[in-house]
């Protein structure tokens, strides 16, 4: 009787296995997965520079660059994981310490005073890229280093480096396929670790990358179709060497002349107008575009889902006061920090409490007295 | 009475509360070089309840049971024999000393620590991990002399970068938007000769307390071509172009002008002539002979010039500013290999050296060629690698008579790593990370041994040798694929001609035999077809 009992346990088992192996219908996950939260509320963005020595100078300035865009368009260093394989920065050959540029007219250093890269040198391999793109870390793995999206996410990835048909080279040592890349993006797809993905890749060849990639809701875009090379775009006689790419160049000045530049119609540019604006004549490469697996068309993809944060600020409505100690406040103003925002905006003031000592005081003072009071009444 | 007591009480805890102090410390040095070292000192007396204390810190501390923690992240060499003793003494690289609360789980709670400072200096930390067996890591130990609740690891192949400094401003209660944190700029700081970052940390019974500390040696005082003292402005040392103004959070922020290190017997640049500097008038000094100190007052800006008074050149050549003198290198053959230690004592006195030092695993030591020459050894304790776990350690001490020298010499072999233990630049070399020296001048015999993690103390000081570059046998990293599609084809051309050589038959055809009918059918059928 047990014996029947087991295999008829063993055989549902296997009847419900079979369903759940056979009976998935891709499309509907999908629709279900977005159906109810069509919009994503948290952007990231998951920067790779694969390339290792001074001469790759070009790569680590492509990286910063698109670093720059999204960071210039609101999406926190905390939900940006960038990855540079080598510092050139600091670089005993650079005649600029501290400083990188991607333009030989040196208007702006990309290292400025605040960058924070998450995983630099030795680190970038592709063993630490699949895991922190499937968050199968070690538990002491700081959160810096984490890619902490969910269904909700739309997620910018970007990288560059040296590449070949279906390969993208990491530090000398490695590659990663597009068989990697397809089965990382599935893997997160599995996990609800996306909304939407847009994967920009400037390397030779780039185009080949995506030829596996089979999950929903990921754009491709790469800098040359299979059989191309990608090219500099012009090189810094000072610095020595190439200072960027020829797609990250034309793509920053899409940003720059129609988002960044152009403030008001920011929201309107859409993913199409950033395609549309590559030259093939002037990329010396054709760019190829994956974007079948998406279900919206282009023109209705504003830029701002992938390069850009949707943040919620709440405002507190008195002064954050600081008074360090009691010497210092003595001798000085408490130092008030200016809002941002718009004043409008703030119609509504929420009341907050203001984390003062005034605040502690009384509050002990009122503890005390009930306290002492409750002693007495014994 | 008891709301009285309870008042007190209140009063006790409230009193307890956050600090925060500022110091910068300048030393123009001999060579016409401007050391400076700038000091953020943050108090916690409330372990509970933090003002202006990092509490990204307190909280991994707090985690980890760590009771000390000693961080410097360096590049750039400190020259012990031009410049002096260093303001706070650290290897190229990182290093990172810790203490724990107790022995029990520190390998984990190592781990924890090493991977959560990583994330918030973003720096390679991690590769002090013990258990990942890294090769990068040069090795963490636990020092042969010292307590059970202690480690220490060094990374000399670390780069320093903006990175690191974004990270640490941010652990300042300043975020170096006001007072001496404004000179803090990347750019400058980078463009030395040396920069350090340190941070060091200690919880007590009295709290947390927090040193974070940047040293630079800038390379502005002299023309190129000129070696003359010129004037300069503190501003254009550190491309700061307003004047410096008191950081509200700062209890104390004082600026220290200590030009000792310019007057020196034998050379005297500046014998009896005072270096001047302008400052505005309104704010107090107090001066010693070599030293000027200045306490910044709220809402006065700060601004210094130095000015020397006469034209002084640079001396050219001078003697040793340090006790000691350290050199350490490698003889190389591509496979085996000699380390010699030579120190030299500068002085016309005795002094006592202690030498630490750590040998990765994978430079197999051979204790038997251990010698020493020259000096008195006072002991030597050593212990052995074992191979992917821990390093070899050495640690002597050596009276050294006046002007002395001694050698300590041995032979290593060069371990043929694995194929995926190698760095993805390989061709580069390993790191052998700087050796430990410290000195005294407290000759008596029951001196005995120093730990690693030994205070600064002022009878004892700690120098550091170079980090040395040493070429192991690396493989030609292609030659697995090579390996493998020669030997496939090679095992496919012979397993495939024995296998056909030993399943085909070389039989005779046997025909069968057939009738005289059958075989005018079958000559029929053929025909047919």
């Amino acid at each position: 009787m047990k014996i029947l009992l087991f295999l008829l346990l063993v055989i549902t088992s296997l009847a419900i296995c079979e369903q759940y192996e056979f009976n998935i219908d891709k499309s509907r996950i999908a629709q279900e997965f977005l159906g109810k939260h069509s919009k994503h509320n948290n952007n990231w963005a998951v920067l790779v520079c694969t390339s290792r020595f001074w001469f790759n100078y070009r790569h680590i300035a492509n990286t910063l660059s698109f670093y720059h865009i999204v960071k210039k368009l609101g999406i926190p260093d905390s939900n940006i994981i960038l990855m540079l394989a080598d510092d050139v920065a600091c670089n005993a050959r650079n005649s600029y310490p501290a400083q990188i540029f991607n333009n030989q007219n040196k208007m702006t250093n990309l290292y400025g005073d605040n960058v924070e890269v998450d995983y630099r040198g030795y680190e970038v391999t592709v063993e630490n890229f699949m895991r922190m793109m499937t968050d199968r870390h070690e538990h002491e793995v700081p959160r810096n280093k984490r890619l902490m999206t969910d269904e909700h996410s739309n997620i910018m990835i970007y990288m560059t480096g040296h590449g070949g048909n279906e390969f993208l080279k990491f530090q000398d040592q490695e590659e990663i396929n597009s068989m990697d890349i397809a089965d990382l993006i599935e893997q997160m797809f599995e996990k609800r670790r996306y909304n939407e993905i847009l994967l920009m890749v400037d390397t030779c060849q780039a185009g080949s990358l995506f030829k596996q990639i089979y999950s929903p809701n990921v754009i491709a875009a790469g800098s040359s179709m299979i059989g191309e090379n990608s090219y500099s775009h012009h090189s810094d006689y000072d610095v020595g060497v190439a200072v960027i790419d020829r797609f990250t160049y034309f793509t920053l000045e899409f940003f720059e002349t129609y988002v960044v530049g152009d403030f008001k119609k920011a929201e309107q540019r859409t993913l199409s107008e950033l395609f549309n604006s590559y030259n093939p004549n002037t990329l010396h490469s054709t760019p190829f575009f994956k974007t079948e697996l998406s279900p919206k068309p282009l023109e209705s993809i504003p830029i701002s889902d992938f390069f850009g944060s949707d943040i919620k600020i709440n405002f507190l409505s008195g002064k954050y006061g600081i008074r360090g100690n009691a010497s210092a406040a003595v001798n000085s103003e408490p130092v008030s920090f200016k809002r941002v925002g718009k004043p409008h905006e703030r119609s509504k003031p929420e009341k907050t409490l203001e984390y003062t000592w005034d605040f502690y005081a009384t509050f002990s003072v009122l503890f005390i007295i009930v306290f002492a009071a409750s002693f007495a009444s014994k | 009475m008891k709301v009285v007591i309870f008042a007190i009480l209140f009063l006790a805890v409230l009193s307890r509360c956050d600090r925060f102090d500022e110091n910068l410390i300048i030393q123009p040095l001999l060579d016409g070089k401007l050391a400076s070292e700038f000091r953020f000192i943050t108090t916690a007396q409330n372990k509970d309840h933090f003002v202006v204390f990092p509490r990204t810190l307190a909280h991994v501390m707090e985690k980890f049971n760590v009771r000390e923690m000693h961080l410097s992240l360096t590049q750039g060499r400190w020259r012990y024999d031009k410049w002096g003793e260093p303001l706070s003494p650290t290897p190229v690289g990182a290093e990172l000393i810790a203490l724990f609360h107790n022995s029990h789980n520190i390998t984990d709670q190592w781990k924890g620590l090493v991977h959560a400072l990583s994330g918030l200096l973003c720096a390679s930390l991690n590769f002090l991990d013990t258990t990942t067996q890294s090769t990068y890591a040069s090795g963490v130990v636990s020092g042969l002399s010292s307590d059970p609740n202690f480690r220490y690891g060094t990374l000399s192949h670390e780069t320093v970068c903006t990175e690191n400094l974004t990270p640490f401003k941010k652990l300042l209660p300043s975020r170096a938007k006001c007072g001496l944190g404004t000179l803090l700029s990347s750019i400058k700081m980078y463009d030395s000769q040396f920069h350090s970052i340190g941070v060091h940390f200690e919880s007590s019974e009295r709290g947390y307390e927090l040193m974070q500390t940047i040293t630079v040696v800038s390379d502005l005082l002299y023309g190129r071509t000129n070696r003359v003292f010129t004037d300069f402005e503190l501003s254009r040392v550190f491309d700061q172009h307003q004047p410096i103004l008191k950081c509200p959070f700062a209890v104390n922020t004082s600026v220290l002008i200590d030009t000792s290190r310019l007057e020196v017997e034998g050379v005297n640049p500046f014998a009896d002539k005072q270096i001047g500097f302008v400052k505005p008038n309104n704010i107090a000094e107090t001066s010693g002979r070599h030293e000027h100190l200045i306490n910044l007052v709220p809402g006065t800006p700060l601004s210094l010039k130095f000015q020397f008074n006469e034209k002084v050149n640079i001396p050219s050549e001078y003697p040793a500013q340090i006790p000691i003198i350290a050199t350490r290198h490698e003889s190389n053959t591509p496979i085996t290999a000699e380390l010699s230690l030579n120190v030299e004592n500068t002085l016309d006195t005795q002094i006592v050296v202690h030498y630490y030092d750590a040998i990765p695993w994978y430079f197999r030591m051979y204790w038997h060629t251990l010698t020493v020459v020259g000096g008195k050894v006072k002991y030597i304790n050593r212990r052995t690698a074992r191979e992917r776990q821990r390093p070899a350690e050495l640690e002597m001490a050596v009276l050294l008579g006046p002007r002395e020298n001694f050698t300590v010499s041995f032979n290593f072999d060069k371990v043929f790593l694995k194929y995926t233990e190698h760095s993805p630049d390989a061709n580069r070399g390993f790191d052998l990370s700087s050796s430990v020296l410290y000195y005294t001048f407290n000759t008596s015999d029951n001196a005995t041994t120093i730990p690693l993690h030994f205070p600064p103390h002022r009878d004892i000081n700690r120098i550091y040798t170079d980090s040395l570059l040493v070429s192991l046998p690396t493989p030609d990293f292609s030659m697995p694929y090579n390996v493998i599609t020669l030997s496939s084809t090679i095992l496919a051309l012979f397993f495939g001609s024995m296998f056909n050589a030993l399943v085909r038959r070389f039989n005779e055809e046997l025909l069968p035999k057939q009738g005289l009918l059958a075989r005018i059918f079958q000559k029929l059928k053929s025909k047919k077809s």
